[in-house]
Formats: structure tokens, sequence, C-alpha cells
């Protein structure tokens, strides 16, 4: 054996050595933090992919657990159409048009009719102008490059600048823009949560008006109908007395679940956001049958707490710290 | 209700550090010496000690009856613990459970199928013994709320097929629907009927009682808020695929 071919090997297992190991590379091989503006890089990437089509698989992993789902995506320019169907648990599929949304669930033949908000084609959290979210994040490119679903990626690191948030790790196509892996990481940099397509068909012939003539047609399907009505925290009698830094409210509705018996408690949701991270609160009415106990719950990146507060019963869930959580909690306050 | 161990059984100092090693998950109740830690007296009444010290610390007071975990009899308790311990080993083996059970409207003990009902025969993980030992450290904190959930079951162990899977598994009896998604099937089918119940389920940091409201709020969170910044379809994805499979 000569001497070049073991040059060349040991070169060969040196250079493909970052790409293998992506978490442990990227970990590394951080760029210097460069003054580029967050916001608008977010918006870039979203009105960047906005307008592909596109069918793939995309999966969701944690520490634990892993499951995935089917996507059909379409944008027309007018409208985002997309359907998602589980391939993993329960059978469930589900289409949207820009903020409506029809789950079919077609174990049980029941269809549900709901409206988000949050999903409409140009999220409020990203008009231009919305400086807040490079006050509390910066963005770090990582210089090693990364094949996510068979495309070439360029890697980002959200990082916090402050411990009341998490970070994030975004692997975004080289080409479209488009977002093929997400990491939430915690404090220690750990990976809470992944997100990941596994394999996309960019470009994919998918038909707006195919999908939302599946969506229309539910034929043999019971249909129930999920209201929201807008509100405000002190229309519903409640304020925070000291909201955290950065996180600023961004939407507050009365909801009513399909499979909450008393609908006339529906229960309040408002969302507060950092620009990235975002956090509901939701309030109820007490009823010792049901609210069996407060506490902390995790799940994946997804942390949960419930607590007592007079007559009513608030749960917050965000993609934060859990002291963020608490904070939220010490801080809400009945105004009546 | 009794707030205390029975006076006329004292446990001796061995008995309760060897109790407390074994919530520790620093041993075994095999590692009692006649190996039959589950029919002596004075580890049951040691065990159920630390539960009744656990929730007068947590500010229950042995005066809250039937509602309260301390209602629970020392007998039930231990009973309901054992039968966890027992059922921790089938966990990673889960396959659907029997067949013909119908939808459950009761809490689950998730992790818990019986191999016998199953029909199939256990593959305990490698990691199996360190697994079962976090069951049990998770299941101490709560263990005196599972037994009033317990007695609302009527008795988990006497109905195999009410167990769900923890894995999706293919061929999941309908039950596997209550516990692994947030539509729970029974309440979705009659969503005036019930109250949703709670249902155990077991994850890395041991078991833990899971509320379907709780559920319920945290795939709202996941659609209207979670992770939607970063890219419209990713919250949304993230959404729908996130409560399939999980837990």
């Amino acid at each position: 054996m000569n001497l070049s071919l073991v040059f060349t090997v040991l070169f060969a297992i040196f250079y493909f050595q970052p790409a293998v190991a992506d978490q442990a590379s990227a970990a590394k091989t951080v760029g210097p933090v460069v003054a580029q503006d967050v916001g608008a890089w977010l918006r870039k990437l979203n009105a960047s992919s906005q307008r592909k089509a596109y069918t793939g698989t995309f999966v969701v992993s944690t520490a634990g657990s892993m499951s995935s789902a089917r996507i059909w995506h379409v944008c027309d320019g007018e409208q985002q159409v997309e359907r998602v169907d589980t391939l993993t648990g329960p059978a469930r599929s589900t289409l949207r048009r820009n903020d409506e949304v029809v789950t079919f669930l077609p174990d049980t033949q029941v269809a549900l009719l709901e409206r988000r908000d949050a999903l409409s084609l140009f999220p409020a959290l990203l008009q231009p102008g919305d400086q807040a979210v490079g006050d509390f994040y910066a963005l770090r490119p990582l210089t090693a490059s990364d094949r996510v679903a068979g495309l070439l990626t360029d890697v980002h690191e959200l990082v916090p600048r402050d411990d009341w948030r998490f970070g994030y790790r975004v692997w975004s196509d080289r080409k479209t823009g488009l977002v093929l892996k997400l990491q939430t990481l915690d404090p220690e940099r750990r990976v809470l949560e992944q997100v990941a397509f596994s394999e996309l068909n960019m470009g994919a012939p998918v038909k707006a008006e195919h999908l939302l003539g599946m969506m229309n047609n539910r034929s043999g399907y019971t249909v129930h109908n999920l209201t929201t009505v807008r509100t405000t925290p002190l229309e519903q009698g409640w304020r925070l007395k000291q909201p955290l830094p950065g996180f600023s409210s961004s939407g507050c509705h009365v909801r009513t679940f399909a499979t909450w018996a008393d609908q006339k408690n529906a229960p309040m949701q408002c969302v507060f956001s950092d620009g990235l991270a975002s956090i509901s609160v939701f309030v109820e009415v007490f009823d010792a049958s049901r609210h069996m106990g407060s506490g902390q719950m995790a799940s994946g990146a997804t942390q949960s707490l419930s607590r007592r507060v007079g007559d009513h019963w608030v749960t917050f869930v965000g993609e934060v710290p859990a002291k963020t959580l608490a904070w939220f909690a010490h801080s809400l306050e009945r105004t009546r | 209700m009794t707030p205390a161990q029975p006076a006329q059984r004292p446990p001796a100092s061995r008995t309760a550090e060897m109790v407390s090693a074994w919530m520790d998950g620093d041993t075994s109740p095999d590692g009692h010496p006649d190996g039959a830690a589950w029919d002596d007296e004075a580890w049951r009444a040691s065990w159920h000690s630390y539960h009744v010290i656990g929730d007068v610390l947590r500010g229950r007071t042995p005066g809250e009856a039937e509602d309260t975990p301390l209602a629970c009899s020392q007998a039930e308790a231990w009973a309901f613990a054992r039968r966890v311990v027992e059922q921790a080993g089938v966990v990673q083996a889960a396959e659907g459970a029997s067949a013909g059970g119908a939808l459950v409207q009761v809490p689950v003990l998730v992790a818990a199928p019986m191999a016998e009902a199953s029909g199939t025969t256990p593959q305990p993980a490698a990691n199996d013994a360190v697994f079962r030992w976090k069951m049990v450290a998770g299941f101490a904190s709560v263990a005196a709320v599972a037994v009033v959930a317990w007695s609302v079951v009527g008795g988990l162990g006497g109905s195999p097929d009410r167990g769900a899977v923890l894995a999706s598994g293919g061929a999941a009896a309908p039950v596997v629907q209550v516990a692994g998604t947030n539509f729970p099937v029974a309440s979705v089918t009659s969503v005036a009927q019930t109250l949703p119940e709670p249902v155990w389920v077991a994850t890395p940091q041991g078991v833990m009682l899971r509320d379907p409201r709780l559920e319920e709020l945290m795939r709202t969170h996941r659609q209207t808020g979670g992770g939607a910044v970063l890219q419209v379809p990713a919250g949304f994805l993230r959404a729908a695929t996130h409560d399939a499979g999980q837990r």
C-alpha cells in the first residue's frame, strides 16, 4: 500500500466526518455572531418557501418517541393548501386552506372544522419593522453545511440572549429557503426536540383544487364545528402584572373544544410570543372533579404548568424553559 | 383512613432503610431478606407511611377524605404499586391487547397490556431493568393519586383488554386510540357525553397521569402558536404530526 493512498483515506475520513456527525460538528463549527437582522432572516425564509409546491415525509422526534406524517403542500400566491396524513398512531388527515382547517378522523368518521388565526399566510409576528426578535436571539451561521432529505442546506443557530427561552438550530434548503430540519435546544445545547423532513419532493405536481375537493368532501362524516371568538385578557378580567421581556400578546380567543362536555365553560386562550417561542395561557372555570392538582409537565420541547387562581384553573403551555412558565404563572392576576 | 402505619407493627429501622433504598431506585424489592417483600407487613407499612408523609408535605391533610390520595387504604395502594411494577416489565413489548374489548372511558394504565392477553411473548428491552425502576421512581411520587384513579377503574388487572400499547403497534386495539390521540375516541363520538378521564402514561420520566384536557390544550397550543413562527408549515406540521404517535 503506498503512502498517497493512506493519505487519501485519512483525508477522506477527516473530510467527511463533519457531515456524518452533524450535531457534534454543528456545535463545534459555530461561526461568529453576525449582526444580521434575525427578523429579516426569518421573513426571508418564510416568504421564499411559501410559494413552493412539494410533497414529503415529516418526522417529529423527542428523546422518547418518534412520530411521522406525509405532507402535500401547494401555494398559488393567493392561498396555501396543505394536507397532512399521520403515518404513526391513529389515522388522521388534516387539510388546511390558509386558516381554515378540517381534520378527518376516519376511525370514528368524525370531521372537525376550525379556524386558526396564527396560521394565516403572513403571520403578524413577522411583519417588517418588528425588531424585537433580534433583541432576544442572535443569529449564528454554522459553517458546516449538511444534507437533509437529499437537499443541501444552510445551517443557522438562533442563540437566545438570556435564559428565558430555548435556542434553535435551523437547516434550510439552500435553493428555496424551506426549513427542512429544526432542533429545539435547551440551555446546555442538548436537543429537546427535532422536526425534519426525511424525504421531500420539491416541485411535485400538487393541485390545490384536488386538495380542496378532498377538504370539502365530508360525506359519511359527522362534522363538528370548533368555534373561536376574539377577546382580550382585560375583557376577561386578567392581566400580567409584570410581563416578561420580549413576550408580547399576539392574540386572545375563547375556544370551544369538540371533546369538552361543558361547552359554555369554554377556555380562554391567550398567546404570547417573543417572535420565535410562544406561550399559551388557557383559563377555565375551576372544577374540582377534573382539575386534579397543580403541576408541571414536559413533552419534548413543550412544557406545561397548571395551577388554580381563585375560581379559575390556569394552564400555561409553551416551548420555553419551565422557569418562563413559572414567571407567567406568578405574574398573571385577576382584575375583578 | 390510616394516616400512619399501624401502631402495633412499627417498622424496624432496617426495613425503613431498605424501603427507602428501594424507592430511590438503589435496590429492588427482590433485595428483601426473605425475597418476599410483597408479603412483608413491615415493608408495606413503611412504604405506605412514605406516601402519607409525601401527601402531607404536598399540603394534603389526612382529614381530606374520599377524593384525596390519603383516602386509599394501605392495602389498595400496595396492591396497585405491585401491579404496576409487575406490568412494567412488558411495557416495551406492548402489542395490541386482546380484541373485542369495548372502548374504555375509564382511566387506563397505558403501559400495561397483559402479556397473556396479547398472546405475544414479551420481549424485554435491553434497558428493561433500568426502565422498570424509573417507572417506580416516577410512580412513587404519584402512587397515592393513582389509587384514586384505580378505584374508579375497579381493578386494572382484572381486565387485560383495557391495557393499551406504549409503542404505536399496528394491530392496536381501540383503547390505543384513547391513549394515543388527543381526540379520545370515546369523547369525540359523544361530544357532550362525559368529562375526559385521566389516563396513565409511561414517559421517559416515569409514569404520569395524562389528563386529556391538558393534552388538548397542548395540542391547541402547538397548532396555534408553537413553532408556527419559524415557518408557517412547520408549526402546523409539527402539530399534526406530533400528536399522532406521541406517547
